[in-house]
């Protein structure tokens, strides 16, 4: 019992303990402060007693404690319009840098840690491309040969010259039919000889061709008017030194195991490389040859820690930029003074509801049945709680672009128009299973199913929620997690992203295209053969609008086919959607350069902003 | 020896005095058995008593949550999500507007019946393979031991969560993953148990008079099991609530909408609810925290009442 005593003593001193650290400690500093006091002394002088009173000022050495943090000095001013040379800037690398050869890169955070160094031949903008490498492009009036003109006058890192052999090499070898693994051929099957390339067939692209050093020109087989801005402008397409990577030992390269992309790669951007530290940082230092001027910091940080962490040290002052910050930070980090919050709203990405591959027949090939589901669920409800306000309700896969339906049915919170319809098409809700899955990861995407799940079960279903870890999605969605093939959707984020060709042909098997526009399901559709979509759905009259507007290279009678296309989606609902998330950022008040706006409509949400614009107010 | 007995003497005056002399004594002895010796030391035990009186009161909680608990706990409202604790809501709402203080009650239930479900089932393991591998010996000894090493070796929580993972999220399969990898412990201690007890001279008699070993087993060894079992399933309880409660804050544990306390605390993952929204995570974390102790305590008064050579 003696012990049992002097446990719980413990136990309490422990927590006391824990309690008075959690209370703000009265800091003790030492100043010296003049004190003057008023002295009476007793001086005995020739027998006599006399009292005599002075003030003294003299200086003393006192303890003062100081219950509160001083307040911190108002800003001096505001930044100077003109960039401020040197400092270094720090900002979040989130997720860290899981893939580092660059020719087998397919995550989108990879491509942010490299973005310093790397270039692709332009930026896409919401309204155009931007140049980067490449200057433009000519089409001839056939749409079938596109000239691509570069950038002269570029140098890489190591001081040699880019030149248009760079871009081909790195075309060729990001779609050669060697890389292990190999990269699906997404983009660029119009070029001539693409395809034969990338199956081994052939030794190089019969439709490149390099007439100088800073011309190439591509033949196509058929126009092709997403070419400029799903393959010029691909995201993933950073261009290689030639003169360097095929100097490295070929088979490393081919498997991406080489330690040249994480030791001393080198590229055109406007820092250079100088050190990766494994799951703390890469550092960049200024690159002062850089042909659009060099950047005005001297180095640059991409820091690699938890979401929690960078909020952290965001407030402390170590890390300039936080991208991205989930919705619920947006109003306590408003009310940092020394921040900024960066919203966009996103038009690219929407959260949705995509069908188990196996559900080919039953009840969701009803279309009825799925506006029926949206009508169920009040998407306001989850924007307004989940999202914080930051974020729009979508109704079809271009809502919020100028490829939408002008006579969009809007599935607002409707239960009993829900209801009408779930009688219409003989559906008993009190019969009906429903099985949902979200892989965790996004709290936003996490949270929109235990919403939906309690508005069905309103409407009177059985509902069951299933969140899984990332590494085994592959596994669920092939039919191998613990519903085998019987479950119904799963949640992800979706959307027409730069260009409206870039996912939507890949929605319906009729399109033409014969792969999964996702990594899954690897094993082919058992009827036709073929890795086909993931949602199995067939439209023939969907796929001849895709096949002619991927023609079409009019852009306003583009838009208007992708508006027909937008429309029969919106009925027939291939996928649901919920909504789509803004693109929320935070920044000190010390970096400058971000414009937040620009790319808000491409759904890259960590190319937000171009690392060679920063730069670092230094408050004076 | 306590006072007790002798207020039961006989009478020396009784013509049958011998008789009722041995009767007595048997009587005194009786009532101070090594069970009321042992409920006496544990109702003596402060802390247990207290851990007790915790776990009863949860345990009625949990029992009585549709009678006692203010709200629906999967009941939402999106418009009064997050909100403090207010008199409409004593332990305010939580991200999906739903009532705290019933989730907190409801929350109970799976967090307790994993325990006791979980720790029920892995003692049954370890009782059968404990009482082959330590009455046996021999190969059927060196099998089971050899298994326990090697279970023992895998690292519990990832096991379990790869398990999990592979049967699916939910009540009946954390209990099963948590059953699975948490038999090796118990199973030793049976063993190293029964090593001593078979050796003892009334196992020795039983066995020459016949008796089968089962009936040896289940008859003459296992009640010298139970004790220390018992003291070792207390603590196993507490064990496997903080292992549901990690499963579920991973989300890998119990569904939705169910609660679970675990399953509260995910909710603490977010840096302004750590910081700004206490009443999302503190009553959780404040019960587990309550139920683990509770449960220790009463464990270390078992411990201590069940132990024969411990002074009164």
């Amino acid at each position: 019992m003696r012990m049992k005593s002097k446990s719980i003593a413990f136990f309490g001193l422990a927590l006391i303990a824990i309690l008075v650290a959690c209370t703000a400690e009265p800091e003790v500093i030492i100043q010296e402060v003049e004190v003057t006091r008023v002295v009476t002394e007793t001086v005995v002088e020739e027998g006599e007693t006399i009292e005599v009173t002075r003030v003294v000022t003299e200086t003393e050495v006192v303890e003062v404690e100081v219950t509160a943090a001083p307040e911190e000095e108002p800003m001096a001013a505001e930044p100077p319009s003109e960039p401020q040379m040197g400092g270094d800037v720090r900002v979040w690398l989130p997720n860290g840098w899981p893939e580092q050869s660059w020719p087998h890169r397919s995550n989108w955070e990879s491509g942010w840690a490299i973005s310093p160094m790397a270039e692709t031949l332009f930026w896409p903008l919401a309204d155009g491309l931007e140049p980067r490498l490449a200057l433009g492009y000519e089409v001839s009036e056939d749409g079938l040969v596109y000239t691509l003109n570069l950038r002269e006058g570029v140098v890489w890192h190591d001081g040699e010259s880019f030149t248009a052999e760079d871009v081909v090499y790195s075309i060729e070898l990001r779609n050669s039919a060697d890389l292990r693994p190999l990269n699906g051929l997404r983009q660029g099957t119009t070029i001539q000889g693409m395809v034969d390339f990338h199956d081994g067939n052939a030794d190089s692209i019969e439709g490149i061709e390099i007439i100088d050093d800073y011309t190439i020109q591509f033949t196509l087989d058929s126009p092709d008017a997403g070419l400029a801005r799903l393959f010029f402008a691909a995201e993933m397409l950073e261009i290689l030194p030639q003169h360097v990577v095929s100097t490295l030992d070929e088979e490393e390269v081919l498997n991406g195991t080489s330690d040249y992309w994480f030791t001393n790669p080198i590229g055109t951007g406007p820092y250079k490389f100088v050190q990766y530290e494994p799951d703390q940082f890469i550092e960049y230092e200024r690159f002062d040859d850089y042909w659009g001027g060099a950047p005005m910091p001297d180095r640059l940080f991409m820091e690699i820690s938890t979401a929690e962490v960078a909020i952290v040290k965001l407030q402390r002052g170590e890390l300039h930029l936080v991208n991205p910050i989930q919705a619920t930070e947006v109003q306590r980090l408003q009310e940092d003074g020394s921040l900024e919050v960066l919203i966009a709203e996103n038009s690219a990405q929407w959260y949705g509801m995509e069908m188990n591959y196996f559900t080919n027949d039953g009840l969701w090939q009803n279309p009825k049945a799925k506006q029926a589901f949206l009508y169920s669920i009040d998407r306001q409800a989850y924007v307004d709680s989940i999202l914080q306000g930051q974020g729009v309700v979508r109704h079809s896969f271009f809502d919020g672009t100028v490829y939408a339906c002008p006579t969009m049915t809007e599935y607002n919170y409707d239960p009993e128009k829900a209801a009408e319809l779930w009688a219409e098409i003989g559906v008993v809700p009190e019969e009906v299973t429903i099985d949902m899955m979200s892989w965790l990861g996004l709290n936003a995407r996490r949270d929109y199913l235990p919403i939906a799940q309690e508005f069905l079960r309103a409407q009177g279903f059985k509902v069951n929620v299933d969140f899984i870890d990332n590494s085994l999605i592959t596994d669920y969605v092939q039919g191998n997690g613990p519903r085998g093939q019987d479950w119904d959707f799963h949640v992800l984020l979706f959307g027409p992203g730069a260009d409206p060709g870039g996912i939507l042909p890949f929605i319906t098997e009729d399109s033409g295209a014969n792969w999964g526009y996702r990594s899954w399901p690897e094993a082919p559709n058992p009827e036709t053969g073929v890795k086909d979509n993931a949602v199995r759905y067939t439209s023939p009259e969907l796929a001849a609008l895709i096949e002619q507007a991927r023609v079409e290279t009019d852009p306003q009678a583009r838009i208007e086919i992708y508006q027909q296309i937008d429309c029969i989606w919106n009925e027939e609902l291939p996928a649901f959607m919920t909504a789509s998330p803004s693109f929320l950022a935070a920044r000190s008040n010390m970096l400058q350069g971000t414009d937040w706006q620009t790319n808000a409509g491409l759904g890259f949400w960590l190319r937000m902003y171009r690392p060679g614009d920063l730069w670092v107010w230094d408050g004076s | 020896m306590s006072e007790k007995p002798e207020k039961f003497l006989a009478p020396e005056s009784d013509s049958n005095q011998g008789v009722a002399t041995l009767a007595i004594e048997v009587a005194a002895q009786k009532i101070d058995s090594p069970g009321s010796r042992a409920r006496r030391r544990f109702f003596r035990h402060r802390l247990a008593m207290f851990g007790l009186v915790v776990l009863i009161i949860m345990g009625s909680a949990a029992i009585l949550a549709p009678l006692i608990a203010p709200y629906d706990p999967a009941a939402q409202n999106l418009i009064d999500f997050r909100q403090p604790p207010s008199a409409k809501h004593w332990l305010g709402t939580d991200g999906f507007g739903r009532d705290v203080l019933s989730r907190l009650i409801y929350g109970a239930r799976p967090s307790l019946s994993v325990g006791l479900i979980a720790v029920t089932f892995y003692e049954l393991i370890a009782v059968i393979l404990g009482s082959l591998a330590g009455y046996y010996g021999g190969k059927v000894d060196w099998i089971i031991m050899r298994t326990v090493d090697v279970v023992m070796t895998f690292p519990s929580l990832i096991i379990i969560i790869f398990l999990v993972a592979i049967l699916g999220p939910g009540l009946r399969n954390t209990i099963v993953a948590i059953a699975i990898l948490r038999w090796t412990e118990p199973t030793r201690l049976v063993r190293g148990q029964i090593l001593s007890l078979r050796e003892m001279d009334y196992v020795l008699a039983a066995r020459s008079l016949g008796a089968k070993d089962s009936r040896i087993i289940r008859r003459h060894i296992l009640p010298g099991v139970i004790a220390p079992l018992v003291v070792h399933a207390t603590f196993g309880v507490a064990t496997a609530i903080l292992l549901e409660a990690a499963l579920s804050f991973l989300n890998l544990g119990i569904l939705p909408p169910a609660a679970s306390w675990g399953n509260m605390m995910t909710a603490a993952q977010e840096l302004v609810i750590l910081e700004q929204m206490p009443w999302l995570w503190l009553p959780p974390g404040l019960a587990i925290m309550l139920a683990v102790l509770s449960i220790n305590f009463v464990g270390d008064g078992l411990r201590d009442a069940l132990d024969v050579t411990r002074a009164e």
